[in-house]
């Protein structure tokens, strides 16, 4: 048996084994109400304060980057993403993607620290073949 | 001398277009999303940044530090706009596309 919800100011229908009597029905329908409604606090509180990047990952972006403007607009946009994606796909896709980023992020400036790393080297090896 | 025209490279166009698209909300994660989706590709945050930086250094961009919110962990947004300059230099790139188009489509 199927009663529609709309009754009680709610969308849907509650299904029932047998013809339900006025109480029950309401009964029924407030505890569904109730136990949904606690399941999506706990869901929302556990985004809302749990969902923080892991720390390695954290901690390997602020070795990485050197200036401090770029590690908070950084962060922050990785941080704010992070959340979203927790929200949305579950934290233990949100951390591969934190991980991704990460690496990604810091290989052009490595790069970069390599090369002017590679032209002092070669100077200097210069420098020691000339004298 | 006339000061010779300026040209942007193909991501730093890119770049520019979603801030322009973007408008008043573009900072870092709503432009590389942007990105992300126009190139089909994914984009770190690190090259944005990156190209955002240099762009500003030519004058195309500015930027000013907006509010910290808790989803960022208590830091701020930088947000970004396409300058006069910037806008004058895109369109540089939008008249030589066009030019050579021309000259294909009419070989």
């Amino acid at each position: 048996v199927g009663v529609e919800l709309s009754d009680f100011g709610m969308e849907g229908v509650q299904k029932f084994d047998s013809t339900p009597n006025t109480i029950e029905t309401f009964q029924r329908v407030v505890d569904r109400h109730v136990t949904e409604s606690i399941a999506e606090d706990a869901r929302s509180c556990l985004v809302g304060t749990d969902a923080f990047p892991p720390v390695a990952g954290e901690k390997l972006l602020l070795l990485i980057l050197s200036r401090e403007e770029r590690k908070t607009n950084i962060l922050g946009d990785l941080t704010e993403e992070y959340s979203e994606l927790a929200q949305k796909f579950g934290r233990r896709f949100a951390t591969i993607w934190y991980y991704k980023q990460a690496v990604a992020s810091a290989w052009p400036m490595l790069r970069k620290v390599a090369k002017w790393g590679l032209f002092l080297w070669a100077g200097e090896l210069i420098r020691r073949l000339t004298h | 001398m006339a000061k010779q025209k300026e040209y942007l490279g193909q991501f730093e166009e890119i770049v520019m277009l979603a801030i322009l698209h973007l408008g008043s909300n573009s900072y870092g994660t709503k432009i590389r999303q942007t990105v992300e989706e126009a190139l089909e590709k994914t984009i770190s945050i690190g090259a944005i940044y990156t190209t955002l930086e240099r762009l500003e250094q030519k004058g195309y961009l500015t930027s000013w530090q907006g509010e910290a919110t808790q989803e960022r962990g208590g830091r701020a947004k930088r947000y970004f706009e396409v300058t006069g300059a910037g806008q004058r230099t895109l369109k540089n790139n939008d008249v030589a596309r066009h030019k050579l188009s021309a000259l294909v489509l009419a070989q």
